[in-house]
């Protein structure tokens, strides 16, 4: 082709439309060069019309034809005002092409049968080509079938095109004597809107979506007839529509489309209408695939959402059998367009846009739940949907959410008014987890937040979870079935659930009669209070008598050491303490529960000094307490009594100091009544001296002991059980809310104690432990030795005396486990010796007591430095060294 | 293992704080004039068992020895409303009746002959008992029975019972005034030095600070003996609350009475009660707010002290121990203990560490008092020795005339020499000089 100035405008013209070309693509270039042929022809085919070269001539023309379209005349006058102002800004100017170019575009955008020279045919064949190739180069918006749409955009387009489709129904043709299709559509869903009658007008033929890619190209070489009949191709059409190959029209798993065989040539109106329609058989298709999938294997919820899906699809096949009916009575000769009454492409076309809408929704729909997660996702999708603007699929969508919601409901109400949760296929927002039976409470039941269907919001699901497993937990752990069964929520379900404020009132109104019930099951049947205060009384060791019964019970069994501890010993211990102290009195219950264990951690070593008591809960209580708490208790207890012990070792090292003192006196006494008068020994003299500085020690530590005692007791488990007690007292609570602050209480207690940042006790006073320990096995072994020694002095036969020289040596070893290089050596005076290492363990203890206030005292974030100041409350510890 | 402590109450002030002090356990535990439990009082957590045992019918009966010279007080007491608590065998009279007019060493050497009969109750009253904790001993130490025969029981028992704690609540007469006993100072004397060597815990009430108390504090113009004793029975029962509502702490005598003795010497310890009411008179009746540190701080007033001593510049305290009953947050203790320790307001030994410790207990869910908080100090404050000297100067002055000494020589302990006297003496100047010691830094240096 012989490159035309007219060529070169064109080009120009087309890319001023299109943009630059890209030289890279080739397709592109090719279209361009079609299209350029395309224009080109048209041009030089057009008869030149009478073009009037007047530009006065014009300017009338423009004015006659705006009276004629009904305007005011003022507007006729502002036209010639204009193209006067026009020709004085240039008088030379030739004016004429422009005004019209002005004109035959104001005739074109009337959209008016041509007027005077302009061909019919020009307009005519121009516009549909040139709406095809706009939606081609905008992005496809017009496709046949929609894309699943993933974006907004792209659903916002598909809806565009919704829209568009459904104004065309209200505008299209009704064939004569159809009433009876109109009849037979449930009215409901809609059709009569569809197929209201209207004036029978050509379907403006820019609605023609585009066919394949360089349409125009192909155009030329399309052939203009078909090859088989409108009537054949309909036969085939209604099989397409269910989804069924046709004879001619099959499908193509390449294209993923229905296409007509490719030997048969179709020619493009209607091949673009088959197009059209057989886009309801690819969704037709998809539609039954996933319904089979579904029955095959689906679960609760897509099965209902299935069920719908099928009304939908039968209403569907209803219609198209409809149109079948209609087809047969439509008489196979008739050329295409030809009929007023018979089914034709465009007729079945127009039948369709409504259940064309339907089934790409249920098709959009079924693509977002594939891709979700099942369950309740299912249900948030959907009432995604019904949220839409469209108040035709706002309508669908709530149909469809109220079949689908079916199943959900159901284990709903199951859930909130039973507590059973009856969800085979695991689509429900909470889930059951396997074997995790002593966590009962805690554990049995989980939320799966991916599940939670939107219209549930997250106080609901919290309620909805609690309602349903207190239900659970006071039928299944606290054997109170009867009330959920007669007196539970299920006497308050009245109204429809599946209305979201009817579920709203009925869950909040549940919930606190449910959580009321729990709590007073717990509260009276389980004593769950009770319980509590036992284990601060037995634990904590509030019950102080108790505390003190057990120390005696572990002394004296201590005493007895040398074997192993049975498990039996440690129980007889413990009733023994029971029996002793004001525990005999408390509820059996709470006693049975009691238990002295070792602890742990003690496996080499099972000693009487590694015990501490636990509680075993029972159930139901033991699945709302978690054992982590339960163990933090037992860890307190564990230090509370070795710090109890340490403080009942050194009440007795001072009692014995007492009572030592006072014989020492008496038997002064005695001897200065007799007359004797016994010069005291300088050894006397420095024993005496060193009771008494170990008197003064032994005071020093009992009274630091008893203020880190009464710190512990008063500030720190006191103070903490106040606010629990507190905290819980409101009647509303629910197990929850109660079981945190109970954690939090025992937590708080467990942190002081056992510190997760080092600042806890049992580091800060395992060292001071072990010095009280010497100093009270030193003490002990420096008065048995002073008793043996009296004792010498005084006759004493020599078996006798034998006797007591093992005892000592017993008591030696016994003490000297901290010190087993001295084991060996006999000191030559034992007593002097004592002396000596009190002495040292004294030191050693100040020093011990000096470094924790010290430590403490720096420590300004918690308030152990409560514990300061009452340990060094004179300032001894803090002013001297 | 209830840690039983055996009352013994010897002679007319004994028996008379002893009765009173019953009276006030009985209220407190719910149990009624003759030992029964009252209907309301069954589900109480106390420990009736450390004062009380319960006979066969459950009625309780009072693990306490009431021994007098003369029948007057006890029988007294056996005619009350509450005579049928006591067990009658606990009982001893005398059988002439005489008492010991006042004269110590009357009721000393009687407390020889008729020793047999009283350690055959008290060793059947110990052998009642599981885990008996010790011995407390209520009397006066200037009469004759209460001072001379509390004297020899605390010498026999600490010979019978050696390991037991052994603690007395004795009431010190009216130094200031002339009293119608001449021979208090020496009667005041002998048993001091028993106080001194024979038992492990001495409560000191003066009867001085009582009467003041009585007179300034419960507004009653001419007290007699009934409204001191009110208030010694009152110190008794809040000093064994600990004992009888047990909690985290100081549940025996000896975690009591430890951290304020630590040296075995110093152990006569002061006490001192807020807020008293008594029902007799209308302006004791007043309500006044209490807080913890409004009754810590008063606990430190000398007026609410029930021991009148004369502290020096150098006095301090060696230990104190507050009681504190009633409805109290137990973080309102720590704040209180902080506003102490800023203002200063307790001066401590210089020599170790010391505190004011502090221990809540219940309060008898049976009485209702008007005060949210009342409190009871124990203290051992280096002051005392001032009442003690006090005694020492009387006796020296009556010493030094040779007046009424004839009256001793008469028994046989003191015919042949009144060195016993010299001795009882020589003790009380060491018990002062070890407590005039305790007030210096130097005190833990090695002295002898």
């Amino acid at each position: 082709m012989e490159t035309s100035e007219l060529d070169i405008t064109l080009r120009k013209y087309i890319d001023s439309f299109l943009g630059a070309p890209t030289a890279e693509d080739v397709n592109e270039l090719e279209q361009r060069d079609s299209l350029a042929r395309y224009f080109h022809s048209i041009i030089s085919s057009n008869i030149a019309p009478a073009i009037q070269r007047d530009e006065n001539a014009l300017v009338g023309e423009m004015q006659k034809r705006i009276v004629g379209s009904g305007r005011n005349v003022r507007s006729a006058l502002q036209v010639s005002r204009l193209c006067g102002l026009l020709r004085q800004q240039n008088p030379s100017y030739n004016w004429w092409p422009i005004l019209y170019l002005l004109l035959e575009c104001s005739n074109a955008s009337a959209a008016r049968p041509s007027t005077g020279s302009r061909p019919s045919s020009y307009i005519n064949d121009f516009q549909p080509r040139a709406s095809a190739i706009d939606a081609e180069y905008t992005g496809g918006g017009t496709q046949p079938y929609p894309l699943p749409a993933h974006t907004g955009i792209q659903r916002l387009q598909s809806r565009n095109e919704l829209g568009l489709e459904s104004q065309m129904g209200t505008s299209s043709a009704i064939p004569q004597g159809m009433p009876g299709y109109m009849g037979s559509v449930n009215p409901k869903i809609g059709y009569s809107q569809a197929l209201q009658p209207a004036e029978p007008e050509l379907i403006p033929s820019r609605a023609v979506p585009q066919e394949e890619q360089a349409a125009v190209y192909l155009h030329r070489n399309l052939p203009t007839y078909d090859d088989i009949s409108e009537a054949d191709l309909l036969q085939d059409l209604i099989y397409v529509l269910q989804g069924i190959d046709g004879t001619y029209i099959r499908w193509s798993a390449r294209a993923s489309s229905y296409a007509v065989l490719p030997d048969i040539r179709i020619s493009r109106p209607t091949r673009s209408m088959i197009a059209l329609l057989s886009e309801l058989g690819i969704l037709t298709r998809d539609i039954q695939n996933y319904i089979s999938d579904v029955d095959r294997e689906g679960r609760l919820f897509e099965q209902s959402f299935c069920t719908e899906l099928k009304v939908e699809m039968s209403e569907y096949y209803k219609l198209v059998s409809e149109i079948e009916g209609r087809l047969f009575k439509t008489p196979r000769a008739l050329r295409p367009g030809e009929s007023q009454m018979g089914v034709t492409l465009r007729r079945m076309y127009c039948w369709t846009t409504e259940a064309r809408q339907k089934l790409r929704l249920m098709s959009v729909a079924i693509t977002k739940v594939q891709e979700g997660n099942g369950g309740g996702d299912v249900l948030s999708i959907i009432s995604t949907l019904v949220d839409d603007g469209d108040p035709f699929i706002r309508q669908f969508a709530k149909r469809l959410l109220k079949t689908t919601s079916a199943p959900f409901n159901n284990i709903l109400i199951s859930w909130i008014t039973d507590g059973e949760l009856v969800d085979p296929y695991k689509e429900f927002f909470i889930r059951e987890r396997e074997g995790r039976r002593d966590m009962f409470w805690t554990e049995k039941y989980t939320v799966a937040s991916d599940m939670i269907p939107v219209h549930i919001s997250g106080e609901m699901t919290r309620k909805i979870f609690q309602i349903g497993r207190s239900l659970n937990f006071l039928r299944v752990a606290c054997d109170d079935a009867q009330w959920v069964a007669e007196g539970g929520p299920r006497t308050q379900l009245a109204s429809d659930i599946s209305d979201t404020s009817n579920l709203e009132t009925f869950v909040y109104r549940s919930s606190s009669m449910v959580n009321e019930r729990l709590m007073s099951v717990l509260r009276d049947k389980f004593d769950l209070m009770g319980h509590v205060e036992a284990i601060r009384r037995y634990l904590l060791l509030e019950q102080g008598d108790f505390a003190l019964a057990l120390m005696e019970v572990l002394d004296n069994q201590m005493e007895l050491s040398g074997r192993t501890v049975m498990a039996h010993d440690l129980s007889a211990a413990l009733s023994s303490a029971i029996r002793s102290s004001n525990a005999q009195y408390e509820d059996p219950d709470r006693l049975t529960v009691l238990a002295l264990t070792f602890s742990e951690d003690s496996a080499k070593y099972r000693g009487w000094d590694e015990v501490a008591l636990t509680y075993n809960l029972t159930a139901p209580l033991s699945y709302v307490i978690p054992r982590a708490t339960m163990r933090q208790y037992f860890e307190v207890n564990r230090f509370l009594l070795r710090l109890k012990r340490v403080e009942h070792s050194l009440h007795t090292v001072w009692r014995q100091q007492m009572t030592e003192s006072r014989s020492h006196l008496r038997s002064k006494e005695l001897q200065r009544r007799k007359g004797e008068h016994q010069k005291e020994g300088k050894t006397e003299d420095s024993v005496r001296l060193a009771m008494r500085q170990s008197s003064i020690a032994c005071s020093e530590m009992i009274q630091f002991f008893h203020q880190v005692q009464r710190y512990v007791a008063l500030n720190v488990i006191e103070g903490a059980w106040g606010e629990f007690i507190e905290s819980t007292r409101s009647g509303d609570i629910d197990i929850d809310q109660w079981n945190e602050a109970h954690s939090k209480y025992v937590g708080i207690i467990h942190d002081v104690v056992c510190g997760g940042s080092g600042a806890g006790f049992q580091r800060n006073l395992s060292g001071i432990f072990d010095t009280a320990a010497q100093f009270i096995t030193v003490v002990k072994e420096l008065y048995s030795e002073h008793a043996l020694q009296s004792r010498k002095n005084v006759s004493v036969s020599k078996e006798n005396r034998e006797s007591l020289a093992d005892r000592l040596q017993r008591i030696r070893n016994a003490g000297n486990l901290f010190n087993t290089q001295q084991q060996q050596q006999t000191p030559a005076d034992p007593l002097a010796e004592h002396a000596g290492r009190i002495n040292t363990i004294v030191t050693r203890f100040k020093d011990q007591v000096r470094d924790i206030v010290r430590t403490l005292s720096h420590n300004t974030t918690s308030d152990l430095q409560f514990l300061v100041v009452t340990v060094d409350f004179n300032g001894t510890y803090t002013t001297s060294g | 293992m209830p840690r039983e402590i055996i009352t013994i109450q010897a002679g007319q002030c004994g028996n008379q704080i002893g009765a009173q002090f019953w009276e006030q356990l009985c209220l407190e535990h719910g149990i009624s004039a003759d030992g029964m439990l009252e209907n309301f009082a069954t589900s109480g957590n106390d420990r009736k068992d450390v004062f009380f045992y319960q006979a066969d019918d459950d009625h309780y009966i009072p693990r306490s020895i009431l021994v007098d010279l003369e029948p007057r007080v006890i029988n007294g007491i056996m005619e009350s409303k509450y005579g049928n608590l006591y067990n009658p065998e606990n009982i001893y009279l005398s059988n002439d009746g005489s008492g010991a007019g006042n004269n110590w060493a009357s009721g000393f050497s009687q407390g020889e002959r008729i020793c047999e009969d009283i350690l055959e109750m008290l060793d059947r009253e110990a052998d009642n008992s599981d885990s008996l904790e010790g011995f407390n001993l209520l009397h006066s130490i200037a009469g004759g029975t209460g001072s001379g025969l509390g004297s020899f029981l605390l010498e026999r028992l600490s010979d019978r019972y050696p390991k037991k704690l052994l603690q007395t609540y004795s009431v010190f007469p009216n130094n200031d005034d002339s009293s119608d006993v001449v021979v208090q100072p020496y009667n005041s004397l002998l048993t001091l030095k028993r106080l001194a060597k024979n038992a492990d815990c001495v409560m000191v009430l003066d009867n001085a600070a009582l009467t003041r108390i009585v007179a300034d504090r419960l507004h009653i113009q001419n007290p007699d003996i009934s409204h001191t004793n009110q208030l010694v029975s009152t110190v008794l029962s809040a000093s064994t609350t600990t004992l009888r509502y047990p909690s985290y702490m100081n549940n025996d005598l000896a975690s009591m009475i430890a951290p304020l003795i630590p040296v075995p010497k110093c152990h006569f310890i002061s006490t001192a009660y807020t807020p008293f009411t008594s029902n007799s008179s209308d302006k004791a009746k007043i309500v006044r707010k209490t807080t913890v540190l409004d009754v810590m701080r008063r606990l430190l007033q000398t007026k609410n002290k029930m021991v009148s001593t004369t502290p020096s510049k150098a006095s301090c305290y060696i230990s104190i121990l507050n009681i504190i009953q009633g409805d109290v947050e137990p973080t309102e203790v720590h704040k209180s203990l902080l506003r102490i320790r800023e203002r200063r307001i307790a001066q401590f030994i210089p020599w170790g560490p010391a505190s004011i410790q502090v221990a809540l207990t219940k309060k008898s869910p049976y009485i209702h008092t008007q005060h949210r908080v009342s409190g009871l100090m124990m203290a051992n404050h280096t002051s005392i020795a001032s009442l003690f000297s006090r005694t020492l100067l009387q006796y020296d002055r009556l010493r030094k005339r040779n007046a009424f000494l004839d009256l001793y020589r008469r028994e046989q302990m003191f015919s042949d020499s009144l060195e016993e006297f010299d001795n009882a003496r020589e003790t009380v100047h060491d018990l002062i000089s070890e407590y005039k010691a305790c007030e210096s830094e130097s005190y833990l240096k090695p002295a002898i």
